[in-house]
């Protein structure tokens, strides 16, 4: 039978994994026997309990739970500490009434003798004995039991017991007498037929069974060569021997002996024959009594037939069964043109037709159409022995649902090794089959991502990279774990260090650049935000490698955090700061000059601020005096004086009045520099206007015109601004003082006319230009640099009075408002005067 | 002077100045009995009746104190100050006579209570023709309470 199963590979490999699991299982059930298995009975309060297997004995319990034996365990008293389903079956009893009752309630009246001395047995002996159980229903059921008492840890006893039910056995027995009953007559005849004995003999040899005849009192008489190899031993070692030293269980051999006695006969008895090498061998034994002519009893003609093997494949048959019945895969045997012939609970399920649904019916129901061209090509490749391992395919569900499946395939061959099926196991894939589908979807996605990202950053990166490069920024990135510090181009220059090949530093090349005092500290910052992680600025001066010079660097870091939480990396920025330090020092410098300059400058105004109050006050009470005395003297001392010496105090008088509108005008020009300009809009036409006014109301009996165009309001500060009317009209008004009209024409320069000379750039920016013409004396150009300076005069004091301040002062007024004067002008032409005054001052 | 109520008070370090000045308010008859004192200190020693016009009756107030700024000692604003400070003196009328033409002069005096701020001329006529309308007015115009022209 195993002939039939190992033809193919992964069968085999099935089969010695099953021998594997079922070498564990016995090891198994040899623990449970033995008692090391703890778990199922424990003392309490001097009671016996009873645990169910669980946990990890599990595997154990169930192993136990699905043996066709019955299995118990009872107390020394008989008690049923443990029963497997099996026993309650044999009893038709439920578990739960087999549990906890004592043995000797499921045993007839006649096998009690046999159940004292099994529990009377001495700690680690074992017994087998045929016994009747008595069932609830006081049915008779003959076993087969095997008992063993093990002493447990805490010393107590307990009993093991293994139960066969032997009422199949026993059954046949009976059948197997009758029919040997008419064997044994045939023989005779046959006896008496056969005249010579060598031919039995040489039949007898033949025999691939031991056959042994064994004389009434016990003692071998004839063997066998199949006897001679079973045992090991001499025919001559065997010959006159007693026949029940060669088992294993000599008691059991010698009863069998005495049941061929009084039965006649006894049908396939299992026994053990031990060889003499140690080598035992599962028999059955079939043996009957020999008589000679006159009925007189010979001995006993036994024949043993080996089932080691019979044994091992029918265990290994129902386990496959098992296996196949229990397994999630679909497995299905076919004939060669596909008719199935088994169809197990798997695929049930994955199919979903039942077992009566599909035996008989064609595997090409399973397939889709476009499948059964491969179907074909499979069942013909089993057909020549072949076999198809993992193939990937489709099938369809009783629900018309495709299904990917795994299929493997391999040839069912009859003894001879014909192939006269096919086996079929198809794994369900679809799940894999879809999850396969989702991953490489989610790859693709993943890709085209990583694509686009990868290509954002390469730009991003290069950007920063460009950025950091023009900006003179050294970038690094320190690893933690290596101790190792990336460099950029730039770093390497920042420290005069010659560029590396792999622009890869060790953490302490960096550290020995450090300036020595810096060190500790630098260290310690780079431990905090390791520790503290997010980032940070330092300033640190380093000694650079190339001219030792001293350069102060500024870093930024940052950490990197892994994903334990653990800082991994530092990357950051070093930018050596030193001439923008030296500069920034520089405009310290500049300013705390620049300071020191303006605070001299306030103290030279506050000097002069003095200096203008003490002319104001000290020079012109001299003044006052020298002019009220010689008046006093003029009155006082009239007839005394001549008309020379009336003239002559007249001078001074002139002079000193004189000197009081210097004073007066240079004062108002001093003033003028501490005022402050407070802009407002200033209509400038009425102003002019009304300045006019005021000015020719004082020259009674002259003739002046006033052309006034049209001119833009001005910003600026009032009181300012009407002082530069006053004495641009009041010098017009003065200067054309010989007119017999004086013609006075004010307005504003259209556009580029009213730029001046090549001070400016053309264009650059349009400013209103107010101007102021008359038709008087005018000036020569030659001289117009002295025309805005103070007590500087174009004319003599006698031809137009003047104390040379009043253009100082308007051109003083138009640059504190930021604009520009400018003149121009021709001897006894007149003369032109033209002016800014900036909207954004 | 004693025993005559004052007229007018002038505070005045320079000779000169306080000599045009006597010499106008008399040559208009505006004034018989004129003070003339020289530094802030001397002018509150006479106000007051302390010092040198201790014996003098302090309920003897002027009618119009002519006071320079620029002074010796204490300058004309502290002595502005002083005077505006004495419940007594509140309402003597006191009239800047002064070279000073800044602003913040002027600002100053007007805050601490002068009543009149004139800026003296350089030309003699302008000036004889100042003291003419200040004394005009201050002494002949210009009414008091009774309790301050009281003997």
């Amino acid at each position: 039978m195993s002939k039939q199963h190992n033809s193919s590979l992964a069968i085999q490999d099935e089969n010695l994994a099953l021998r594997v699991r079922l070498a564990e299982a016995e090891q198994t059930l040899e623990a449970i026997r033995s008692g090391r298995v703890d778990a199922l009975v424990a003392s309490v309060n001097g009671e016996e309990r009873i645990f169910t297997l669980e946990g990890e004995d599990r595997s154990y319990r169930i192993l136990i739970e699905a043996m066709q034996q019955g299995a118990l365990i009872t107390s020394t008293s008989g008690l049923i500490l443990y029963a497997n389903h099996s026993f309650a079956e044999m009893l038709k009893a439920p578990l739960e009434k087999v549990i906890g009752s004592l043995v000797s309630d499921w045993i007839a009246p006649q096998s009690q003798d046999v159940l004292t001395s099994l529990l009377h047995l001495t700690p680690g002996a074992k017994q087998n004995s045929e016994l009747l159980l008595k069932g609830i229903d006081n049915t008779e059921v003959p076993v087969l039991l095997s008992a063993g008492k093990q002493r447990l840890n805490e010393g107590s006893d307990q009993l093991w017991m293994a139960v066969t039910d032997l009422s199949e056995v026993i059954e046949r027995k009976i059948k197997d007498a009758k029919a040997l009953a008419q064997i044994s007559a045939d023989k005779k005849l046959a006896a008496s037929a056969l005249q010579t004995l060598n031919y039995t003999r040489s039949l007898i040899e033949a025999s691939l069974d031991p056959l042994v005849a064994i004389n009434p009192d016990g003692k071998i008489t004839d063997v066998n060569e199949a006897t001679v190899k079973i045992t090991g031993r001499l025919r001559s070692e065997l010959i006159g021997v007693d026949f029940s030293s060669y088992f294993t269980d000599s008691d059991a051999a010698r009863s069998v002996y005495k049941q061929v006695f009084e039965e006649g006969f006894v049908k396939d008895f299992p026994l053990t024959i031990r060889s003499s090498d140690g080598h035992v061998t599962d028999v059955l034994y079939n043996a009957s009594l020999y008589r000679d002519k006159n009925g007189q009893v010979m001995g006993v003609f036994a024949a043993a037939r080996d089932i080691t093997e019979r044994k091992k494949a029918e265990m290994i048959a129902s386990r496959l069964a098992a296996i196949v019945e229990s397994s999630d895969d679909a497995i299905l045997g076919l004939q060669l043109d596909g008719t199935i012939t088994s169809w197990n609970h798997g695929a049930e399920h994955l199919f979903g037709y039942s077992a009566c649904e599909m035996m008989g019916a064609s595997n090409l129901k399973l397939i889709p159409q476009e499948y059964h061209a491969e179907e074909h090509h499979i069942l013909e490749k089993i057909g020549r022995g072949g076999s198809v391992l993992h193939k990937d395919t489709e099938r369809l569900t009783k629900q018309g649902v495709r299904i990917h499946v795994s299929l493997t395939a391999s040839p069912i061959k009859n003894a001879v090794g014909q192939v006269i099926g096919v086996s079929k196991v198809a794994h369900d894939i679809s799940e894999r089959k879809n999850a396969e589908a989702e991953i490489l979807k989610l790859n693709s996605e993943l890709e085209q991502r990583v694509k686009e990202r990868t290509l954002a950053l390469t730009v991003s990166e290069e950007r920063l990279r460009m950025a950091a490069l023009s900006a003179d920024i050294g970038i690094w990135d320190w690893d933690l774990e290596s101790n190792k510090v990336s460099w950029d181009k730039l770093m390497f220059s920042i420290y005069g260090i010659p560029e590396s090949g792999n622009s890869v530093i060790r953490y302490e090349d960096w550290k020995s650049h450090v300036h020595p005092d810096d060190v500790e500290k630098q260290e310690s910052l780079l431990l905090q935000i390791i520790e503290k992680q997010g980032h940070q600025q330092r300033e640190f001066r380093i000694i650079r490698d190339s001219d030792h010079a001293i350069r102060i660097i500024r870093a930024s870091d940052a950490a990197i955090i892994g994903e334990d939480g653990k800082t991994i990396r530092i990357v950051g920025i070093n930018v050596d700061t030193t001439e923008a330090m030296e500069m920034l020092q520089e405009i310290r410098n500049l300013n705390a000059s620049l300071k020191r300059r303006a605070e001299e400058l306030e103290a030279s105004v506050k000097e002069l601020d003095a200096f203008s109050y003490s002319v104001s006050h000290d020079l012109r009470a001299p003044l006052r005096a020298i002019d009220g005395f010689s008046r006093i003297v003029e009155e006082d001392y009239a007839p005394k004086l001549d008309d020379e010496g009336r003239r002559l105090i007249g001078v001074i008088r002139g002079e000193a009045h004189r000197m009081g509108r210097l004073i007066d005008d240079l004062l108002a020009f001093s003033r003028l520099g501490r005022l402050k300009v407070e802009p407002v809009t200033i209509d400038m036409g009425m102003m002019a206007q009304e300045v006019f006014h005021e000015l020719v109301a004082q020259e009674p009996g002259r003739t002046i015109h006033l052309n006034l165009h049209p001119i833009p309001p001005a910003l600026g500060t009032e009181a300012m601004i009407r002082q530069l009317w006053v004495n641009l009209i009041g010098n017009a008004v003065k200067f054309t003082m010989n007119r017999e009209v004086a013609e006075i024409e004010i307005g504003v320069m259209p556009g580029e006319e009213a730029e001046h000379g090549d001070e400016l750039n053309k264009g650059e920016r349009v400013e209103k230009t107010y101007f102021i013409r008359d038709n008087g004396a005018g000036f020569d150009m030659r001289y117009v640099d002295k025309l805005f300076g103070v007590f500087q005069r174009l004319h003599s004091k006698e031809e137009f009075p003047g104390t040379g301040v009043g253009l100082a002062l308007v051109q003083r007024i138009v640059n504190r408002h930021g604009g520009r004067i400018w003149a121009k002008g021709e001897v006894d032409k007149g003369a032109t005067f033209f002016f800014t005054i900036p909207d954004n001052e | 002077m004693n025993g005559k109520s004052t007229d007018i008070l002038i505070v005045e370090d320079n000779a000169n100045d306080a000599l045009l000045t006597i010499r106008s308010l008399k040559e208009h008859n505006l004034a018989n009995n004129i003070v003339h004192v020289r530094d802030g200190q001397e002018a509150l020693d006479y106000l007051f009746a302390k010092g040198a016009y201790s014996d003098r009756d302090p309920l003897n107030l002027p009618k119009a104190i002519l006071l320079d700024l620029k002074l010796p000692k204490l300058d004309g604003l502290q002595v502005l100050a002083r005077i505006r400070d004495d419940e007594r003196m509140k309402c003597v009328p006191v009239v800047i006579f002064t070279s000073s033409q800044e602003e913040g002069d002027l600002v100053k005096s007007y805050k601490l209570g002068a009543n009149s701020y004139i800026v003296k001329p350089v030309e003699f006529e302008s000036f004889t023709a100042a003291i003419k309308q200040m004394g005009l007015y201050w002494l002949l115009l210009n009414k008091l309470p009774v309790q301050n022209a009281k003997p």
